[in-house]
This record gives C-alpha cells, sequence and structure tokens, in this order.
C-alpha cells in the first residue's frame, strides 16, 4: 500500500498529535474540575478540622499541579520510546484495585467505540511497519493513552493521585469516540488506508439468525418467481409508511429504552400486520432492512442521550414515519449525511441536548416540530430546510448567560472601567512628573503608550502585580533622566540603560503588548539612542524597533474603518484565497462533537461562510489573539447581554466558533460568519483588550479591503 | 500603599476592623455560593463561609469565626448556579460583626483579592467578574 499522497510521516503524527491534544485538553480540564468539586463538596461537609485542612490541601494541589500534570502528559507522549516495554497495569499503578479499574475501563471503552479503535489501531500498525522511526505499534491507542496518563499522575501524590486515576474511565476515556473518529478520518485523508480484518462487531448468531443469513446469502440464486412470494417490495413499504403519516400513527415504538433491532421488529410486526393475511409469511428484504437498521440507529442514538430533555425525545420518538418516509423515498438520504433531513435532525439533538436551553425555548422547538409532522406530505429537502432554520433561530435565543449577565450591571461596557483606570493611571503619572518638564518623545511615549499599558495592567493584574510595578518604575526612571537632562549631567548607564532594560523586561513579561511594534516607543529610543555616546548596546528592541519603523502611529480611531454591524465581509472575485493546507489551529479546531455527523457534512445549521477565515492574515490573527485561552465578551443578539467565554476552536463541519467556559466545557456555537463580522466591527471584543490587539485588528481589517473585500 | 488605600477610612474605631466602606472599583454583583477559607488567624484553620457579593477585585463572605484584618488567607469558592469553582489568594480588609442572623454570631468579611500568576484562578476570577 502506499502512502498516496507522499506526506512526510512527521505531518501525519503532528497532525494527530493536533487532534489528540485539542480533545484531551478539554477531556483533562474536565477531569479535574470534576475532582475540584467533588473535594471542595467534601470539604465544605467534613467536620474534623485535620481532615478538612486536608481537602483544602488537596484543592490547593491539584490548583498548583494540573499544568504541570498537563506540561507533561502532552510532552510524553510525543515521544517515542527505543522501545516499547511490556508493561502490566499493576506495575504501572502498583495497586491491585486500580490495575483491575483501569482493565475495566479500557474494556469498557473498547466496547463503546471499539470499531473506530480497532480501525485506528489497524492504521497505527500500518504507519508503524512502514515508518518506524516515526510511530510506536500503539501510538495514541487507548492503552497507549493510559499509559501516559499514568506515567503523569506521578506528579501528584496520594491520595489525590489514586482519585485521579480513578476519574480516568468517566471523565476521559468513555468521551473520545469523537476522536477515533477523526482520527481515522484525517489518516483516510493523509491516503493511509491499512486494510482492516474485522470492521464489523462479530455477534454469536442463533441457529436462526445463521439460517437466515445463508438464506440472503443465497437470494439472488433464487428464482424470481420464488423471490417476489417472499418479498415484500419496497413500493409497499412506502405505501405502509405513508398511511401511516395519513393517519397519523407516527409512532412504531413507544419504549424510552429505544433500540434499532427493536424498531425494526416492532416495524416488521406492524406491516405485517397491515398485509394479507395470505402474504403474512413475506419478509422484508436485506437492503430495506438495512435501511431500517439505519434509522433506528440513527434515532436510537439522540432518543437515548442522556443530557437530551424529554420534550424534544418525545418529539424525536414521533417523528419516526417521517424519516423512515424520507429514508425510502429519497435515496440521497442514506449517501447523503449533509441531507436536509439529516441536517435537521442533528439540529434537533443538539437543541434538545443543550443544558442551557430554557424550557420555554425546548417548548417552542416542540411546537415547531410539530408543526412539521401535521403538515409533513412528501418531505420535499426544502421543508427540511425549513424546518432546520426555524430551529436555529430559536436556539440562538438560548444558552442565557447567568453568571455574567443576571444582573442588569454587569451588562456594562468593561469600557467604563477602562476609561476610569485610565484616569486614575494619569493621576499616578502626574504625580510621578510633578510639575517637571518633559521633552516631546519622552512625553509621547508616556501618554501614547505607557498610559495604555498601565491601564491594561491595572485592569487584568491590579496593583500588586510585578508588571504594575515595574511600570511604575519605568515612569520614574523617565522623570528622573528627563530631570537630569536639564542639569546636563546624562550617564547612560545610569540613566538610560535602566530605561531600555525596563521596557525589554515589560516587553518580554507581557505577551499581549508588544512596545517594539509601537512607533512612539521607536521614536523614544531614538530619543535615547543620541545620548549613548559611550556605545551602550540598545538591545534587541532596537532591532526590532528598526524592522517596524513602517508601522504608522496607533490610530485611536483605527477601528472606525471596521465595517457596520449589520454589513458583511464579501469577497469581490470568487475564491481569491487558496486554503491554508495544514493549518494547524484550523485543523485541529474540528469538531469533537460529531454525534451524527460525517466528514462530508458541509451544510446544516449555520449559513455559508463570508469571511475569509481560512486566508493568512485572518489564521495568525486568529492564532494570535483569538483561540490563546483568552476570555472574550461575545455578542449573541442586540437583544441579549454580551456574555464572557473564550473562544475554544472552530468546528469545520458546522462552519461555527466553539466558546468553553472556565471549566473548557463547550457553551455556546456561533457561527463563524457572525463571529468575525463582531471581531471586525469591534461587538466581541477581549475582555482584556490590548493595543497590540487593537492595532493587529486594524492591520487586518485594511490588509483584508487592500484584497479586494468590500467592508 | 496601593489605589484603594488613597480611599479608607481614618476612622480609629473603623480601623480595629478595617473600614466598611466600598472601595471596589469594579461593579459588586450579589451571587450565592459557599466558601472555604484557609486562614491562620481562624480558630480553625479551614473555615466554612457563605459568598455575599462578588466583583472583579474582591469578595464580601459571611463566616462563623472572626478573621484578622490584614492577614492573608486562601479562599475557595464554590458558585452552584454556574458549577464553577475558583482558588484565590487573598486579604482580610475589613471584618464586623453581621446582622444578618439575629440568633446567631457571625461576621462580615471583606476580601480583596492578591496577584498570583500560577496556582490560582485570579484571571479568570478577574475576566469573569470584571464588568
Amino acid at each position: 500500500m502506499m502512502n498516496r499522497t507522499n506526506l512526510k510521516p512527521q505531518e501525519i503524527k503532528n497532525n494527530l498529535n493536533l487532534l489528540f491534544q485539542s480533545a484531551l485538553k478539554s477531556a483533562l480540564g474536565s477531569l479535574f474540575s470534576d475532582i475540584e468539586k467533588k473535594i471542595f463538596l467534601r470539604a465544605e461537609h467534613t467536620e474534623n478540622p485535620a481532615d478538612k485542612l486536608a481537602l483544602f490541601n488537596h484543592l490547593e494541589m491539584i490548583k498548583k499541579k494540573n499544568k504541570e500534570f498537563e506540561e507533561f502528559f502532552f510532552k510524553s507522549i510525543m515521544e517515542k520510546p527505543a522501545t516499547e516495554p511490556e508493561i502490566t497495569w499493576l506495575e504501572a499503578t502498583g495497586n491491585r484495585n486500580l490495575a483491575l479499574q483501569i482493565e475495566d475501563v479500557i474494556t469498557h471503552a473498547k466496547a463503546l467505540y471499539g470499531v473506530e479503535h480497532a480501525q485506528f489501531e489497524s492504521r497505527i500498525n500500518w504507519l508503524c511497519s512502514n515508518f518506524p522511526d516515526h510511530f510506536s505499534k500503539s501510538f495514541f491507542t487507548i492503552n497507549f493513552l493510559v499509559l501516559k496518563f499514568l506515567e503523569a499522575s506521578k506528579i501528584l501524590k496520594n491520595p489525590l493521585k489514586d482519585q485521579v486515576i480513578r476519574s480516568l474511565g468517566n471523565q476521559l476515556l468513555f468521551k473520545l469516540e469523537p476522536l477515533y473518529i477523526l482520527m481515522n478520518e484525517s489518516l483516510i485523508q493523509f491516503g493511509v488506508i491499512a486494510e482492516i480484518k474485522s470492521t464489523k462487531k462479530t455477534y454469536a448468531l442463533s441457529h436462526a439468525d445463521l439460517l437466515i443469513k445463508e438464506l440472503d446469502k443465497n437470494e439472488q440464486l433464487m428464482s424470481k418467481e420464488l423471490d417476489e412470494s417472499i418479498i415484500i417490495p419496497t413500493t409497499e413499504i412506502i405505501e405502509f409508511i405513508s398511511s401511516c403519516i395519513n393517519t397519523k400513527r407516527h409512532v412504531m415504538l413507544k419504549k424510552s429504552n429505544w433500540t434499532a433491532t427493536e424498531f425494526v421488529k416492532q416495524f416488521n410486526q406492524h406491516l405485517i400486520q397491515s398485509i394479507r393475511p395470505e402474504h403474512s409469511n413475506r419478509r422484508i428484504s436485506n437492503t430495506d432492512l438495512d435501511i431500517l437498521e439505519s434509522i433506528g440507529s440513527l434515532l436510537s442514538a439522540i432518543i437515548n442521550k442522556s443530557t437530551i430533555s424529554p420534550v424534544i425525545r418525545n418529539k424525536v420518538i414521533e417523528m419516526q414515519s417521517i424519516f423512515l418516509m424520507t429514508a425510502f423515498s429519497c435515496p440521497s438520504f442514506m449517501n447523503q449525511p449533509d441531507h436536509p433531513a439529516r441536517a435537521a435532525l442533528i439540529t434537533i439533538s443538539s437543541i434538545g441536548t443543550n443544558t442551557s436551553t430554557s424550557l420555554s425555548v425546548l417548548n417552542e422547538v416542540a411546537n415547531k416540530i410539530s408543526f412539521f409532522i401535521d403538515n409533513f406530505s412528501n418531505g420535499s429537502d426544502e421543508d427540511f430546510r425549513t424546518l432546520t432554520n426555524n430551529l436555529n433561530q430559536l436556539e440562538f435565543k438560548t444558552a442565557l448567560p447567568k453568571i455574567i449577565n443576571t444582573s442588569p450591571a454587569k451588562t456594562r461596557d468593561t469600557k467604563e472601567f477602562t476609561q476610569r483606570y485610565s484616569n486614575f493611571v494619569r493621576e499616578i503619572i502626574e504625580k510621578h512628573i510633578s510639575g517637571g518638564i518633559l521633552s516631546a518623545p519622552a512625553k509621547e511615549f508616556i501618554e501614547n503608550t505607557l498610559i495604555d499599558f498601565l491601564t491594561y495592567i491595572l485592569t487584568r493584574h491590579g496593583q500588586l502585580s510585578p508588571a504594575w510595578r515595574d511600570a511604575n518604575s519605568l515612569i520614574s526612571q523617565i522623570v528622573l533622566f528627563e530631570a537630569d537632562l536639564t542639569g546636563r549631567s546624562v550617564d547612560s548607564k545610569l540613566h538610560i540603560e535602566p530605561i531600555i532594560n525596563l521596557i525589554s523586561t515589560l516587553e518580554n513579561q507581557n505577551q499581549h503588548w508588544h512596545f517594539a511594534e509601537n512607533s512612539y516607543t521607536a521614536a523614544y529610543i531614538t530619543y535615547l539612542n543620541k545620548f549613548t555616546f559611550d556605545g551602550i548596546k540598545l538591545n534587541s528592541i532596537q532591532s526590532s524597533l528598526e524592522f517596524n519603523q513602517s508601522i504608522p502611529p496607533p490610530d485611536n480611531s483605527g477601528l472606525s474603518v471596521s465595517p457596520p454591524p449589520n454589513q458583511v465581509l464579501s469577497p469581490v472575485k470568487p475564491e481569491p484565497y487558496a486554503p491554508i493546507k495544514n493549518n494547524t489551529e484550523f485543523d485541529l479546531l474540528s469538531s469533537l462533537d460529531t454525534g451524527l455527523r460525517s466528514p462530508d457534512n458541509k451544510s446544516n445549521r449555520f449559513e455559508k461562510i463570508s469571511v475569509p477565515y481560512n486566508h493568512t492574515a485572518v489564521s495568525l490573527f486568529s492564532t494570535k489573539h483569538i483561540f490563546n485561552n483568552e476570555w472574550f465578551k461575545v455578542f449573541i443578539a442586540p437583544d441579549l447581554p454580551l456574555r464572557t467565554l473564550k473562544p475554544s476552536k472552530i468546528d469545520k463541519s458546522l462552519m461555527a466558533t466553539v466558546f468553553v467556559n472556565k471549566n473548557g466545557v463547550s457553551t455556546l456555537n456561533l457561527s463563524l460568519d457572525q463571529f468575525f463580522q463582531d471581531i471586525f466591527s469591534h461587538r466581541t471584543y477581549p475582555v482584556f483588550e490590548s493595543s497590540s490587539y487593537a492595532h493587529d485588528l486594524n492591520n487586518l481589517i485594511i490588509e483584508l479591503k487592500n484584497l479586494g473585500f468590500t467592508l | 500603599m496601593t489605589f484603594l488605600d488613597l480611599k479608607s477610612s481614618t476612622n480609629t474605631s473603623q480601623l480595629l476592623y478595617g473600614s466598611k466602606l466600598d472601595r471596589r472599583y469594579f461593579t459588586r454583583v450579589k451571587l450565592e455560593g459557599v466558601t472555604l477559607i484557609k486562614a491562620d488567624s481562624a480558630a480553625q484553620f479551614v473555615i466554612n463561609g457563605e459568598l455575599s457579593d462578588v466583583s472583579a477585585s474582591g469578595l464580601k463572605i459571611t463566616l462563623d469565626s472572626q478573621l484578622l484584618v490584614g492577614s492573608e488567607i486562601k479562599v475557595s469558592i464554590f458558585i452552584k448556579e454556574e458549577d464553577l469553582i475558583f482558588l484565590v489568594s487573598g486579604k482580610i480588609l475589613w471584618c464586623a460583626a453581621s446582622d444578618k442572623n439575629p440568633t446567631k454570631l457571625c461576621y462580615d468579611c471583606g476580601v480583596e483579592i492578591l496577584y498570583e500568576g500560577e496556582g490560582s484562578d485570579f484571571h479568570d476570577w478577574r475576566a469573569l467578574f470584571i464588568a
């Protein structure tokens, strides 16, 4: 077998690693927050002071060590051992009970998504045999993951360590089915299509099943007459479903424990009852059985979701006949994952399982579905699209923020605080200067750069932070230098070097702030440079300043070029930008909550994208300023308050930006188009906004305009 | 001297327990929650508390024990409604008898949240409660 795209193994490995890290980071976040919560509740209800203290210490330890744990874990997964040690779980844990528990959770995980995992294992085996320098036999398999997890857990001390290991199953392993689906898809796209010995679950077949199977095998060999007398024609099945819809008999199976097998059985019974007694020995063909089973599986996956609202579950149950009719009458339903009916089902599932959806919205959704069922005739694609659009409109009303937005006072724009803090900073600076005279470059540097920086530090870190102290020292040094300058007693070592060093320190310690990209800083350093007769080497800042000389001074009105809220960026030329191949940020941003989706599912809930999010400039801006674990004030709708969330990733299948809360739990999806429009129009903005963000955003808008996008 | 000190009260009797003046620059929000406070100055090392209100720079808690003004504490806050737990360092700015429960002596305490680079939820807290 060939690697059809001739991709380098390191690239395959990096791609898998990005998918793996994206999924695992979120899962580890929820694992640690779950443990924190358990410890907190135990501590709260413990009377014994010593136990209470011990539990509080565990809380502190987990907060201190979880980052270290993650770093160790993600570092170790990329290292390929020289030899793969044969290690038992008992050796890995040193605890018989834990070893047994690990065996159990692995078995359970494989029972949940064994097929996907087996396919992945098979592909990794192929990669291992073809690229032994890059891949080990167990790379990213469940066993590999558990082993690395156990190694990382050594960072923690008991009993915390054991508690973390015990949470491995529920909080991590059992959630990884989407990851293995995505990794398989990724490998297939890279051309790694290894032969898989068994991709289907094997069942112990009864004698009757074996007999039916044997009959199926020989089905084609049977005479046409015999065939016609045994098999129920598809047209007859369609007629039966149609009669069910017309008579409003939508439900085949009502049970709460809904299974595909039971559904097919019930359907069969209803169908047989509906036909004449002399034909009661007939049966459904295998092809039609496949369709029935698929619909059964599709519906049972949603109906049996533990998080689905009962209101929506009942509506999905009522839609049995509708989806059966669509599947039998429209051949593309089974072949196209983005078929409008399937997209509608995904939307219903998404709304039904969204825990933040209010009951009133759920009832509205249920009403829309009831209306759709009542008026269902032939099930055109357009009908399903209308349903999806209606439901999406309702969904945007959901997930009302609680913590940040319940209080009217909290809906106020943070700019009010920025202004207040800016005034406070000005007061402090005036105190520093206290009537002294500053040169023009120093004055401009302070007014146009340092005031913004101090305001930013005060808002973000407070007055107790080292950055605040350093920035205040910088102002003192500048004032001291200017005072000495009037007396012409300049000592570059004494006066200039500390200033340069402080600017450098602030630049290095605050990744969100880029002094070197600021022309006022450049002008000030050039000004200082005039006094460095003894050849002080102004550090790297100067070289970077030279590089950035062409950058115009920050324009406070820069955001005015951003589009008005109702305008959309639209390309003048068709497809002017080639997608970025292997753009790591966006590759890892694929959906992990796939549910029923397939890799080709590109349509569905959100409208087609019009913002060029794949363009290099947008991608770079997003990586630097948006998907960097920063908090954002997120605009949702004009009548809803802003929400404070972290943009986590882009779900390419939904063309949506996924937002997470503090625990890393996905809480909101917004269409990419809306999100980028809101970023450009500054309706959505970082909580701790820096001037470099505004500067880069301004540049991005200008660049997009120059490239032909009309704003 | 921090900017909070600029507005601090000079009333001597109040200084014993700190001043209850609202000196927070950020908006206070009433929020239900429970807290665990680790303090050297308490009768027990770790005590339970009830959250009264929060802002980006501080919080007000109600406790059964009195805490020493100026002492540093570690506080873990569980906001039930949102299922979020925070762990931050703080400093007791004031502590006074509470009028919340007339049948039982308890204390209201104002806590300033202290900056910490790592090992705390300082940044998350700041971001979430800045408005």
